[in-house]
């Protein structure tokens, strides 16, 4: 007989007019690792605030270690001792590990803290779970990895019966994440229940006891162990089949690194022809940040990089795309057509010509991005929107090189397939575009060749025809023949 | 009745009027008076500020948070979510207010749905013209006729369609273990596969070696079959492919977890909704099977009906579908192991 730790019933959670949950159910025993996958993103994190500081419910009751702690009836108070882990830190940087762990907790009432017992302390549950973190050491000197593994571990010793992975396959590598599943398990067979988020149901069914599949605010599958794999779930994947045959290794290489090194780059050797799609997959989560800085700024690397045949001009024919571009490439204050227009060349931008310039790309673009272009602010659009509106400025500005920071980072299942079709748009112009990315999923659907590196170094290469070859590898055969290129 | 109960909010309201009033009108006079303001002027000015504190705190506690509460479940009544709450408010406005409601419930009374729900079955199968009696002693001709001319697969067939007819038409009001609802699914399968040949598989499973104890928990009638026949009619018969339907149980300290799930033409987001949103709460109208509005899906409403009638709004029946993905059904139960069903077993 198994121990309920969380049970959501029938929810359903209004805000600001808008239903995000609807008729929502979830059962998680203890020791179960569910896993929930968001076809769309509508919901999802009304479900996590509704976990752990129990918002007002229009209608239903949750659940926790058997206890009711919110029902539509009464306005609940506190919080759950349920964690999150993924996306941004909760850690405080400027602590070590130990005091994070132990120190922060709610609870902690101790006045005179005696370091070297925490210290032992965190010492014994990392060597619990064959791991070496320093307790001294202050949290931000720690890799990502380090960080979620200490922040599960302040969760379980703060006593959470339930901890939420929220998407850490976007955070994590796959050497690390492999590494964080062992954790999981770990802590599994402790009684600690695992909610499971992610974007890939290829990723979850690595991990997940059972799956449920959410849409638009409510469950519409949920899938047992015995069936993850074999379960028809296509037609609930929109696909990405549309890419064009991969570009053959053409003579003409556009760019290339040449012995390159820098603080985790280790001999850096690679090429990358022109029109091709190149996708690099760090398996350690340590050098893309590198690269980038060498092909942006340049002042970070020793050894050569060579761009169309000459030593590299930082920036120069190139336009970096860099992770959460809505957030970070756009300028919400200013209209459609000026952040289009944004980084065109400065001679258009005079006042007299500006007008003109305008006209003439707002009648070349209207065809595919549609009367959206007049929009006068951009706040109001969708994130659809805003993707086509920086990939296609892209397109406008010509550059003969595009690299692509973890393109379908935060994206759900709608969002990566349009990123998929906009990233075909790019390579369709002829544009070369360097993928930098820590999850293989998704690229390996639009890119022509695979770079695999791990610890600085090029540890494999796959052309687009091994994609399948190279999914069995990483998934397992079983999960990886049924689900096909899901975008 | 004690006229201080504070589960009246009107009595509450008064009293704190009252006391607002009295206060008021004491520090006016006590003011009015040149000799009091003087020396005690202060003093009352802090005294008063406590008061209105204190008091404030009293109204917001026993009025405003409890009409609030009120409101909610007014409302989550007024969406249809539930109507079993509406007759367990803490609070009420007087107590007209409550023994309103108390008769209200009383006409509504669960037992006299639970025997109509029943006499409805009953009504449809005179309806049918079927006479029980009559039905299993021509079966069991049929069947003695099929084995003297050595035909047994149609004295099989008749047999399970007798046994069939004997657990579906008695004793419609009685509880079962989970094993003699299997039993029934079971032959309501043999008869089916008659039908549709080897296109159609039933599977049962339960988690973690529970299957003894499971299968001995008490549950009401009629709850499992005629989820598989919908499972059936609407997933399985419009698919072209081979279909299966699985019966998966999970035991909990205090829940008995039941997922039906077939992998059959699924349905779409309109009808999810409209089906879901029909079985999240008790509903009346569907009683009357000629009603246009209630047509399809009256067998599942029926048997949601009679879960939340006996156990309460915690429990029921959700599902959960995609176009071309099957169906999954999740029906709620307490665990009773064995043993009857107490009132208090039901949550909140």
């Amino acid at each position: 007989m198994r121990k309920e730790m969380l049970r959501i019933e029938n929810v359903t959670v209004e805000e600001e007019e808008v239903t995000c949950l609807q008729h929502f159910n979830m059962h998680i025993f203890a020791g179960e690792i569910m896993g929930l996958m968001a076809l769309d993103s509508h919901g999802v994190k009304t479900l996590i605030r509704m976990l752990t500081d129990n918002i007002p419910l229009k209608y239903g009751r949750v659940y926790y270690r058997d206890t009711l702690v919110n029902t539509y009836r009464k306005d609940a108070k506190g919080y759950n001792r349920i964690y999150i882990i993924g996306g941004k830190t909760t850690l405080v940087e400027d602590l070590t590990v130990s005091d994070n762990i132990f120190v922060l907790r709610r609870g902690f009432r101790k006045y005179v803290i005696d370091r070297k017992v925490l210290g032992q302390q965190v010492e014994e549950r990392m060597k619990e779970l064959g791991i070496y973190i320093r307790p001294d050491d202050l949290v931000a000197h720690l890799t990502v990895f380090e960080r979620c593994v200490v922040e599960m571990v302040r969760a379980v010793m703060a006593g959470a019966g339930l901890i939420v992975l929220f998407r850490i396959s976007e955070i994590l590598s796959n050497k690390e994440l492999d590494k964080f599943f062992e954790f999981i398990r770990q802590y599994a067979q402790q009684g600690v229940a695992f909610l499971y988020i992610g974007n890939h149901h290829e990723e979850i069914f690595r991990i997940a006891d059972r799956f449920s599949i959410m849409e638009d605010g409510r469950i519409v599958k949920v899938i047992f162990k015995e069936e993850m794999g074999k379960a028809d779930l296509e037609p609930l994947f929109e696909t990405f089949h549309e890419f064009s045959p991969p570009k053959k290794e053409q003579n003409q290489i556009l760019l290339s690194f040449d012995h390159v090194r820098t603080e985790n780059l280790r001999d850096f050797h690679c090429q990358i022809s022109k029109g091709q799609c190149v996708a690099i997959l760090d398996r350690s989560n340590t050098i893309l940040e590198d690269l980038r800085q060498a092909l942006e700024q340049g002042d970070n690397y020793k050894g050569n990089i060579f761009f169309c045949g000459k030593p590299l001009v930082p920036g120069k024919n190139m336009g970096i795309i860099t992770d959460n571009p809505v957030k970070k490439m756009l300028f919400p204050g200013m209209s459609y057509m000026d952040n289009f227009c944004f980084s065109i060349d400065k001679d258009a931008q005079v006042f007299y010509k500006r007008k003109r310039v305008m006209e003439s790309i707002y009648k070349e673009f209207r065809d595919e991005l549609g009367e959206v272009m007049k929009s006068p602010s951009i706040q109001t659009l969708d994130k659809g929107s805003l993707y086509d509106l920086i990939y296609y400025r892209e397109i406008l500005l010509k550059h003969k090189l595009v690299v692509i920071m973890h393109p379908f980072t935060g994206a759900d299942m709608y969002l990566r397939l349009r990123i998929s079709r906009l990233i075909q748009r790019l390579k369709d112009s002829g544009v070369t575009i360097l993928l930098l990315t820590i999850n293989m999923t998704d690229v390996l659907a639009v890119s022509d060749r695979l770079r695999v590196v791990e610890d600085g170094c090029l540890l494999e290469e796959h052309s687009n025809a091994e994609n399948e070859l190279i999914q069995e590898n990483y998934y397992g055969e079983e999960f990886s023949s049924r689900s096909g290129t899901n975008a | 009745m004690k006229k201080d109960d504070k589960t009246y909010l009107l009595s509450n309201a008064k009293q704190w009027l009252w006391y607002q009033g009295a206060a008021v009108t004491l520090v006016l006079c006590l003011l009015l008076n040149s000799t009091v303001r003087e020396k005690l002027g202060f003093q009352m000015i802090v005294g008063l500020l406590v008061f209105t504190l204190v008091h404030g705190y009293w109204g917001v506690k026993h009025i405003l948070l409890p009409i609030r509460q009120m409101n909610k479940t007014f409302k989550a009544v007024a969406d249809g979510y539930t109507l079993e709450d509406l007759f367990k408010l803490e609070y009420s406005l007087t107590p007209e207010h409550k023994q309103m409601l108390m008769r209200i419930r009383s006409l509504l009374d669960a037992k006299e749905l639970l025997d109509s729900s029943r006499k409805q079955a009953e009504y449809l199968a005179l309806q049918n013209q079927i006479n029980p009696h009559f039905l299993y002693n021509t079966l069991e001709g049929i069947r003695s006729e099929a084995l003297l001319s050595h035909n047994p697969g149609i004295a099989h067939m008749t047999e399970t369609l007798s046994n069939f007819f004997r657990y579906t038409i008695s004793n419609l009001d009685t509880m079962v273990t989970v094993e003699d609802e299997l039993r029934n699914v079971d032959n309501y399968y043999q008869i089916q596969k008659y039908r549709f040949g080897d296109r159609m598989k039933l599977s049962v499973e339960y988690e973690d070696g529970d299957e003894a104890v499971i299968n001995s928990c008490r549950m009401p009638k009629l709850i499992l079959q005629p989820v598989v026949e919908n499972a059936i009619r609407h997933g399985l018969e419009p698919k072209v492919e081979n279909g299966n339907i699985r019966i998966r149980f999970q035991l909990t300290e205090k829940r008995l977890l039941i997922f039906i799930s077939d992998d059959g033409v699924g349905m779409d987001r309109e009808q999810l909704d409209k089906l879901n949103g029909q079985l999240r709460g008790t509903r009346f109208e569907v009683r009357e099977p000629d009603s246009p509005k209630t047509k399809g899906g009256i067998a599942m409403i029926n048997v949601n009906n009679r879960i939340k009638l006996i156990y309460g709004d915690a429990y029921g029946m959700q599902f959960y579908s995609t176009r071309g993905c099957g169906t999954d059904v999740e029906i709620t139960l307490p665990a009773h192991k064995g043993g009857t069903y107490e009132e208090g077993d039901a949550p909140d």
